[in-house]
């Protein structure tokens, strides 16, 4: 799948991935092991300055391509690229010097603070690691960072669990910022925090990202985060990318039914409209041995023969909009029946 | 697979687990205060490590002198402990005897320690090939009987205070490297190595500065009760002879030689040295106990 | 008479720096098959409401006044072998957050089943392993034998939490407590739990108190709205007046915290950062965050008094009324 395809315009591409592919042997028992497709051939690019939401529920591999794109953990295949440099061909060393550029903010506040050093130390450190600032001015750019990101310098000498989890991750975003990147992986940055919490900290991510013009891919499985912050929107199922497209599309005309699953479960501005869920029966199955052709078939309510033999392709359904379901691409299945399905299980 | 959700602060769990420690040493002693176990195996190894500094400056009785008069007098006013079948009043040998057993046990304990963790670290750290080579020479030596191995180092180095030293550390070296390699394993995949390979560092500076630092507590606790154990097995060497020789001031020696005159009933000769060791190895294991008390989140003190 | 009243209750917890007062006076009540969501965030206190009405408050945690009358027997005056005995379990059950975490490890998940219904109804080996199947198909998990011989890390997180569900309704409870049931679940999961609880629902009449910071999850299932704000009760009513007419400023606020597509500029959230339960604020634990405060905030907690549309909020300025909603008269 050319990247092309799946990035708009062409233009002024920052960051993109190339049939990634991510697979892990799992030890079964003694003597037998098994692979395990987390990434399965994704391909997409992240314009220059735009955001790129990747939805997706356990199982899809959103966090794991999040990680193997910025060379967290090795691809099994596949291409990443900064630019036109390809990272994945990279010698150790040369790519530690791009990692400055390229940064990320993990999902767990707590647990991507070293426990044994202070906030004010976890900053500095890439600071003093790529020697962005002469000494006496690192503290000076670490009490700045702080600043930025709404931390009073009272917090320099404390140790992570001595703060609460919203200023926790305040630190982990102090720490991405601290090397000015120009790309940043945003790895479920809110999800373990208190609603009133998330508002602020994604509050702070927008202006942020506005503000110096940072190429970001946002992996939430909250759509409504996602929705407000992100231009174009990646839906993930099982290793594959399902959808994607412009946001508007995707949740207000959403194709591929697992999409329009994950739409329908999203709160609208008025809570009690919108009780319509589109249900999708059953459970996301392991990624150890995923269906084969359309991975969605065993549970989709829109299944037919083919879907279950014929390995489904991402095609076009609009600008810049892609669909991996040949009936949605064909049009014999749109919002439309999405709707008109969740109306059958309410009344059920 | 399922995404990890973190639950912040549920004030139902959080104040019942009390906050991690922080190093400073009004928190240390709060937790102290909370937990008797700790307080008991402190005072215990207090009263050893006086007797070790203390008593083979100022003995009571001269614990090498032979006095056949006084020998295999039972407990009295005069030798709370009695006698041995020399005449050295075994009160005052007893507690001399703290200094050689603690040295011998706190330098088998680091030993161990320090060359158990470093190769358990390389092993957990490198992984694949290195990790197999290293723990395979790790099965090897703990494949051999504890006591064969201290005669075979007796037999190279000859007896005393350094082979049961050295015969004691090695026995302990694969306990300590497969402890560190798993934690090893365990703080490789945890966020926070993550975001420092993400931030920059090399894998010697992830290794140096923040995998090491936060896989040493459990090793430190299990050091502790570790230290019990080393005096066990040093003064079981020293019994069957392999170790210190007698008439050196050294709990096992003693009981060895107690035995000797098992026959003629001196109970006390044995017994108390005995005691001692079991008490100096409770002391360690009620300390090892509250320390990993105070040291887990999980369990410490409100 | 109401299935559950909560009066006055207090519960603190007794650390190093002090005593830290959870739920400073608690009222609400749940009558017989009421959905009543209980809501707040960190700190708030909602789970330790839970702990405390069934008795299961550990130290340093402990329930320091008031009453918990159900069905007009105060839990508080019993002593923990009768509530065991015949509450637990069987008049009131609980299920919790990560529901595999609930369950022992290494024991399959059949015999831990069976064995709470040996213990808790006296069943027979046999017996309990036919109702353990049934359990299991009324939750609507298919190959229920299969899944009684997996090991709990083995099942999904929804499958898990079915199952809890299942063993939680096995003794035919009359109120169900449920804290946090879908959190750290799949949003598609999330739905078809709250389906099978209100399918549950429909079918026994049970209560269920659900415990949740999300307010979302409570327009999909709740009657009523009891909404904490650091161990204070901040509104109580009916979902549909809550939440289309909020008198209180915080509940204002929760709704209005949420980012949807299509929205521009930055999301409303609330000043400050949650209450310090060691030193709280004086008079209503809102007021430093509140756009609403008055002087007199500082100086009194406001009483719980009814307002219109329909509910009871304890604000001494609240949100004005949404006229469309008192006009409609709901």
């Amino acid at each position: 799948m050319a990247v092309e395809a799946v990035t708009p315009g062409n233009g002024d591409v920052m960051f993109a991935v190339e049939n990634l592919v991510k697979h892990y042997t799992v030890k079964v028992s003694a003597f037998h092991s098994e692979t395990l497709r987390a990434v399965d051939g994704v391909s997409l690019g992240v314009k220059r300055g735009t955001t790129l939401g990747l939805v997706g529920e356990s199982g899809s591999g959103k966090s794991t391509l999040g990680r193997v794109a910025l060379r967290l953990e090795e691809p099994t295949a596949g291409v990443v690229r900064y630019g036109t440099t390809a990272l994945t061909s990279l010698s150790g060393r040369a790519m530690r010097r791009l990692r400055p550029k390229l940064q990320m903010v993990f999902q767990n506040p707590l647990g991507s603070l070293n426990p044994r050093m202070t906030v004010g130390q976890a900053v500095a450190e890439p600071l003093r690691l790529h020697h962005i600032a002469g000494n006496g001015s690192v503290r000076t750019r670490v009490g700045e960072l702080f600043e930025r990101v709404g931390l009073s310098r009272d917090h320099l000498g404390r140790y992570p669990h001595q703060l609460s989890g919203g200023q926790q991750q305040r630190v982990g975003i102090a720490r991405a910022l601290a090397s000015n990147p120009e790309v940043m992986i945003l790895d479920e940055p809110t999800s373990a925090l208190d609603v009133s919490v998330q508002a602020t900290l994604i509050n702070l991510l927008r202006n942020l990202q506005a503000e110096l013009h940072l190429t970001q891919i946002f992996i939430s499985h909250d759509l409504s985060v996602i929705g407000y912050l992100s231009d174009r929107v990646a839906v993930m199922y099982l290793g594959e990318i399902v959808e994607i497209g412009p946001t508007k599309e995707i949740y207000e005309r959403p194709r591929h039914p697992y999409t329009g699953a994950l739409i329908s479960a999203v709160p609208s501005d008025e809570l009690l409209d919108n009780r319509l869920r589109m249900m999708i029966p059953g459970e996301v199955p392991s990624p150890i041995n995923p269906p084969p052709a359309c991975r969605l078939a065993p549970r989709c309510p829109f299944a037919k023969d083919r879907c279950r033999v014929e390995k489904q392709v991402l095609e076009p359904v609009g600008k810049d909009h892609l669909v991996r379901c040949w009936r949605a691409a064909a049009g014999e299945i749109s919002t439309d029946d999405f709707l008109h399905q969740a109306r059958l299980t309410l009344e059920a | 697979m399922a995404t990890g959700w973190v639950e912040e602060g549920r004030l139902g769990i959080e104040p019942e687990a009390g906050p991690p420690p922080t190093g400073r040493l009004s928190d240390v002693l709060y937790q102290f205060r909370g937990n008797p176990a700790t307080i008991a195996g402190a005072v215990i190894l207090g009263i050893v490590v006086i007797a070790a500094i203390v008593t083979p400056e100022f003995p009571p009785y001269p614990p090498y002198k032979i006095d056949i008069e006084h020998a295999a007098i039972g407990p009295t006013w005069a030798h709370p402990f009695g006698t041995d079948q020399f005449g050295h009043d075994l009160f005052t040998r007893v507690l001399v005897a703290a200094r050689l057993d603690l040295f011998i046990a706190l330098s088998a304990v680091a030993f161990s320690m320090s060359i158990g963790v470093a190769l358990g670290a390389v092993a957990g750290f490198l992984g694949r090939w290195f990790d197999e080579a290293i723990m395979r020479t790790q099965d090897v030596l703990q494949a051999f009987p504890r006591f064969v191995f201290a005669m075979a180092v007796a037999w190279a180095m000859g007896a005393g205070v350094f082979t049961v030293i050295v015969a004691t550390a090695a026995i302990n070296i694969p306990g300590y490297a497969r402890l560190m390699r798993n934690l090893m394993l365990t703080a490789k995949e945890s966020e926070y190595a993550l975001a420092a390979v993400a931030v920059g560092n090399t894998r010697l500076r992830l290794l140096w500065r923040h995998l090491l630092p936060n896989t040493l507590v459990p090793i430190i606790v299990v050091s502790t009760l570790q230290c019990g154990w080393a005096i066990l097995e040093a003064a079981g060497l020293s019994f069957i002879g392999l170790g210190v020789r007698v008439p050196r001031a050294e709990w096992g020696v003693m009981i060895s030689m107690g035995l000797e005159d098992f026959l003629n009933g001196h109970w006390w000769i044995y017994t108390f040295p005995g005691l001692a060791i079991a008490f100096t190895v409770l002391g360690f294991n009620l300390l090892g106990d509250g320390l990993q008390d105070i040291l887990d989140p999980r369990r410490r003190r409100a | 008479m109401a299935l559950l009243e909560v009066r006055d209750l207090r519960s603190s917890f007794f650390i190093r720096s002090g005593e830290l007062r959870v739920i400073d006076g608690l009222n609400f009540e749940i009558d017989e098959s009421e959905v009543v969501g209980l809501v707040g965030e960190t700190g708030s206190g909602k789970s330790v409401t839970a702990s405390s009405v069934i008795g299961l408050l550990k130290r340093p945690g402990r329930v320091v006044g008031g009453e918990v009358l159900w069905r007009g027997r105060d839990l508080r005056k019993l002593d923990e072998h009768t509530l065991e005995q015949d509450i637990r379990g069987k008049e009131i059950s609980m299920i919790f957050q990560n529901p595999r975490e609930a369950l022992n490890p290494v024991i399959r998940v059949g015999r831990q089943i069976t064995q709470v219904l040996r213990i808790k109804r006296g069943m027979s080996k046999e017996a309990a392993h036919a109702e353990a199947v049934r359990l299991l198909e009324s939750v609507h998990i298919s190959d229920p034998e299969q899944r009684l011989r997996a090991y709990p890390h083995e099942l999904s997180g929804g499958m898990a939490q079915r199952i809890m569900i299942a063993l939680a309704l096995s003794a035919q409870p009359r109120l169900l407590i449920a804290d946090e049931p879908t959190t750290g679940l799949d949003v598609t999961t999330q739905y078809q739990i709250v389906q099978l609880l209100r399918e549950l629902r429909a079918r026994t009449g049970m209560a269920i108190l659900l415990i949740t910071h999300d307010l979302a999850l409570t327009a999909e299932l709740c009657d009523r709205l009891v909404v904490l704000y650091a161990g204070r009760l901040a509104e109580v009513g009916p979902l549909e007046h809550l939440v289309r007419s909020p008198r209180h400023p915080y509940t204002n606020a929760l709704l209005q915290s949420r980012p949807h597509v299509g929205m521009t500029g930055d999301i409303p959230t609330i000043p400050g950062s949650v209450a310090d339960m060691m030193r709280p604020p004086s008079g209503c634990r809102f007021h430093p965050r509140c756009p609403n405060a008055k002087e007199i905030c500082t100086e009194l907690q406001p009483d719980l008094e009814r307002m219109p549309p329909g509910q009871r909020a304890a604000c001494h300025n609240p949100v004005p009324v949404q006229e469309e909603v008192a006009a409609s008269g709901r």
